[in-house]
């Protein structure tokens, strides 16, 4: 994220100085974003959106009704006005389909793909971390190599292929993995879960694992490494102080990135894996023209890329106060 | 990557000894990529053409395994899965194109318009514009779009279209924020030129070499959200072979048949990869890196 | 330094007829030095001096054993220190040197310290790299390196990043990790490059105050025969990988023997006259791996005759009080008068 919108503000604002409370400004002007765009997305159906949904044998007093339970009768500053005070109050409408608010749906569906992503990303420190720092000690060497061209290949292969791949090695060649499926409860629920974290980690880590190889490739050259050298510092103090941490904000920035990528991502992951998740909430939404539900899951999506990067961003704040400086 | 780099050059007016100088420029990453893709290219254009069995028609007893009358072997309906596979390529490999090349032009223009303007206030809401649509999770946004638009192929490029052009306004936008002071901008500005025929005869078009690096890799993306929506059934529907689709019907047939699965899936990995290593190796010439 | 002295006790450090070239063994290699000669005595003072490019800093390099990291290695010659041949040396020898028998000063730039911890962090690694301290002794210890290397308020300056800090006061905490383990001998490679000018003062008087202090030996790369006049006993001038002239300060200074340490001399900012055209050398510095036949400073020397060109680069003879690889320092010293 560019810095422009704090930046501004931090000409007028004494207090959006501070860089935790910029970012957290900038955050928040995304997000009120994110709001217009979610209100707009309705406004995308060509035709009468109630009209559609009901039929040619609809009555005009459906119709009527329909709009209002779609928000879309009125002015457009006034439908956007109560759109938003609507949000405001936690009311992101109701399900046309099951009548039930988006909100309490959302809710109930949430935890799987949370889990899911937390899953993810857990395992996604794990596997790029040792990956990035092998591929940078033995670049030279067959691994490194080997590491180059296995990236380039898992990188592009699809999730919903790979995926299936997986299925098929882990859960019917070797029993390791249910097929498909969900039951909650942590830990439980890792059984149902680790497969298709790794389906998403095998798009992911190559990319972080690559991200954080050069970045250590490129602090090895640096100075204060050839300083340490000579002081003597020696062994694991030397490979994190000296290597690993100076090395770890552009990864953390891209973690922070990719965080999109694994929301979206974890959409096919729960078609694939039939998690009960946002994801597969969404699609079967699509499916069904429920354009409430659908706009509610755009926008909270959204809203929980917008709060990761925020967080990647403080993490990467305290890791190296570089960062801070910018 | 500049304009004169061997990808973007028109094939059509290049001589043999042309296409052999650019060939000796390529490092082995691109090599391979260009391989891979000139492979799938033929055999997409000679296998439909070639086989006397159509994609849609039923051949022979269904899910048979893979044999010498059917190299890919049959599918669920008793199809050829070789034509279908390559029929798909077809298909799948134009609507990429199609949804990568709308996106760069909007996003250039836009990108190059934004970069031109001297107005703080534009900049910042710019700013958060652009950072607020990258902000959504791709295939959410696309889906979204989707869900609104309408559940098909014209439903599926307009929500590629609307969801990637942020990306190339950002690279147009931080590239002409360098040119408008450039040498050659002032000298047109001094000329007298309009507003508009600056930004599109001598901006876009030095904007425009770095939102092609860009679009290889977009390129393998847009692949991938076409075949993911498919596989949701929100795409191409069957039975229009698309990969994504044959890949969601074949998954039934996962514990016994896979090789359902395995064929359409390995060539659209396959031309993804092949984009993907020459988009590595193009950006790795550009940096100087030989190795 | 003078071999014409005769010699008791063994030199400090000595350096003979050293080559060092880029790429491992047997491959393709790039000589970057291949006739360097160097020779100190405790507690004594010596400059490097040359252009950048003449392997200066390779040569600091060797001195500590950090080859091998740059893609380079030593391909022949000596390097002896306190008694201990450490040309070809392992990593095992190196470790007990490095930093406990030289200490060393990077360039001065922000990159000397590692920016994401803490000056107190790093220079408790280096107390604790030699002996056993306690936390709270450590720490204590650090304090006083600090103090040692003048610097007021020490206390908030070992809680401090490098990015908080001044280009001073970076070199000076950069100073108290190379002393802090006692070494013998200072290595300090172009110590003020990147520094104001009065920094450069402080600083230079800072290191020739701590050599007397703590009874170190000093080697001071520089590209400016000022600063090493200033500091150093003796000189010594390096040009495309080659030792060229050595000797002390003195002698150089006032009657040098050969034509690029003069012309290093003339060019010297500080003794410009005002209106007067500051003398360059003529040409440009003889680059890695494009050395020309014969005395590689011929191309740009205004005494070169058909016989520099001929063989290779002379080795260094004795002549007047220093030596000098000119096969016409006789003819420098006629020039002279």
């Amino acid at each position: 994220m560019t810095s422009s919108p704090g930046g501004l503000a931090a000409k007028t604002l004494p207090l959006l100085r501070h860089p935790v409370l910029r970012r957290l400004a900038q955050a928040f002007f995304v997000a009120f974003l994110l709001m217009v765009f979610a209100f707009l997305l309705i406004r995308l159906i060509p035709g009468d959106p109630a009209m559609i949904l009901l039929g040619d044998e609809a009555t005009e007093e459906d119709v009527i009704a329909y709009r209002k339970l779609l928000g879309i009768d009125g002015s457009i500053p006034s439908q956007f006005g109560r759109y938003v005070s609507n949000l405001v109050r936690g009311d992101f409408g109701v399900s046309i389909r099951s009548r039930e608010p988006v909100l309490s749906i959302v809710g109930k569906r949430l935890p799987v793909s949370l889990w899911l992503t937390v899953t993810t990303i857990v395992m996604t420190i794990a596997l790029a971390l040792p990956l990035g720092v092998a591929a940078a000690l033995y670049r030279r060497t067959w691994f490194g190599h080997a590491f180059q061209i296995g990236a380039s290949v898992l990188v592009a292969t699809p999730v919903f292929f790979s995926g299936l791949l997986l299925i098929l090695l882990f859960a019917v060649q070797v029993n390791l993995a249910p097929i498909a499926g969900y039951h909650a409860g942590f830990p439980a629920n890792l059984y149902y879960l680790w497969l298709p974290a790794l389906t998403i980690n095998f798009v992911l880590v190559p990319v972080l694992a690559r991200i954080l190889q050069s970045s250590i490739v490129e602090t090895s050259t640096e100075e204060f490494v050839e300083a340490a050298i000579i002081r003597g510092t020696q062994g694991w103090r030397f490979y994190w102080r000296y290597l690993l941490r100076p090395s770890l904000a552009p990864t953390i920035a891209a973690l922070g990135y990719f965080a999109a990528t694994v929301v979206s991502y974890a959409v096919i992951i729960e078609i694939i894996f039939n998690l009960p998740g946002l994801g597969m909430t969404l699609v079967d939404a699509v499916r069904n023209r429920d354009y409430p539900l659908v706009q509610g899951i755009v926008f909270l999506s959204g809203l929980l890329v917008v709060g990761l990067t925020f967080m990647a961003d403080l993490v990467n704040g305290w890791l190296d106060p570089r960062a801070q400086i910018r | 990557m500049t304009a004169g780099s061997p990808s973007i050059a028109p094939a059509g007016r290049l001589s043999r000894v042309e296409l052999r100088r650019y060939w000796r420029q390529l490092n082995a990453e691109s090599r391979w990529g260009v391989v891979i893709l000139a492979l799938i290219l033929v055999l997409s254009v000679s296998v439909p053409l070639l086989s006397p069995n159509d994609p849609y028609g039923f051949v022979d007893q269904p899910l048979q395994p893979p044999s010498a009358a059917f190299l890919f072997g049959t599918d669920h309906l008793g199809r050829d899965l070789l034509v279908r596979v390559f029929t798909a390529a077809r298909l799948d490999i134009a609507l990429a194109i199609l949804g990568v090349s709308v996106p760069i032009l909007i996003g250039t223009f836009i990108g190059t318009l934004a970069g031109t303007t001297r107005n703080r206030i534009a900049e910042t809401v710019w700013d958060g514009l652009v950072n607020a649509l990258t902000a959504f999770p791709e295939i959410i946004l696309v889906l979204g779009i989707v869900a609104m638009v309408g559940a098909d192929i014209r439903g599926l490029l307009i929500a590629i279209w609307i969801s990637r052009w942020a990306q190339y306004a950002r690279i147009a936008r931080a590239k002409s924020l360098a040119l408008r002071d450039a040498e050659f901008v002032q000298a047109a500005q001094v000329l007298g030129y309009s507003q508009l025929r600056i930004l599109v005869r001598h901006i876009m078009p030095n904007v425009f070499s770095e939102a092609l690096a860009y679009a290889l890799s977009d390129f393998i993306f847009i692949i991938v959200i076409i075949g993911g929506l498919s596989f949701l059934g929100l795409g191409v529907t069957p039975p229009t072979p698309e990969w994504g689709a044959m890949l969601a019907e074949g998954r039934l047939y996962l514990r016994t048949e896979p090789w359902l699965i395995l064929f359409p899936g390995f060539f659209l990995s396959l031309t993804a990869i092949g984009v993907a290593l020459l988009a590595r190796g193009l950006e790795r010439i550009s940096k100087g890196e030989d190795d | 330094m003078c071999q014409q002295k005769e010699r008791e006790i063994e030199p400090l450090l000595e350096v003979k007829d050293l080559c060092i070239s880029f790429g491992k063994g047997g491959g393709r290699k790039l000589p970057v030095i291949d006739a360097a000669n160097l020779s100190l005595d405790q507690r004594q003072a010596v400059g490097i001096v040359g252009e950048s490019g003449s392997g200066k800093t390779m040569l600091c390099r060797a001195l500590i054993g950090t080859l091998p990291r740059h893609g380079a290695g030593i391909v022949s010659g000596t390097v002896r220190f306190d008694g201990q041949e450490l040309a070809g040396a392992p990593e095992r020898v190196w470790r007990g040197i490095r930093g406990r028998e030289i200490g060393y000063i990077p360039q001065s730039s922000l990159a000397g310290l590692n920016p994401v911890l803490t000056v107190e962090t790093q220079l408790v690694e280096s107390i604790t790299a030699v002996g056993s301290f306690s936390r709270q002794e450590a720490r204590q210890e650090a304090a006083g390196l600090l103090e040692k290397v003048r610097i007021p308020r020490a206390q908030q300056v070992l809680k401090a990043r490098s990015h908080q800090l001044s280009g001073g006061m970076r070199q000076r905490v950069m100073i108290a990790a190379a002393i802090a383990q006692g070494p013998k001998l200072l290595i300090a490679d172009e110590p003020t490059t990147a520094l104001d000018v009065t920094i450069q003062r402080e600083i230079l008087s800072l290191i020739t105050q701590l050599r007397q202090e703590l009874n170190m030996a000093l080697i001071l790369v520089s590209h400016d025969l000022a600063v090493i006049e200033e500091v150093c006993d003796d000189v010594m001038v390096m040009y495309a990988g080659a030792s060229v002239e050595a000797g002390p300060v003195a002698a150089l200074s006032k009657a040098p023997r050969h034509p690029y340490t003069r012309a290093l001399r003339v060019s010297r900012v500080d003794r410009a006259v005002p209106g007067q055209d500051l003398e360059a050398i003529p040409g440009d510095a003889a680059s890695v791996g494009s050395w020309p036949a014969g005395c590689r400073f011929w191309p740009r020397c205004a005494l070169a005759d058909e016989a520099c060109r001929r063989d290779t680069q002379p080795a260094l003879m004795p002549t007047a009080q220093q030596l000098s690889a000119c096969i016409h320092a006789e003819r420098m010293a006629e020039l002279e008068q």
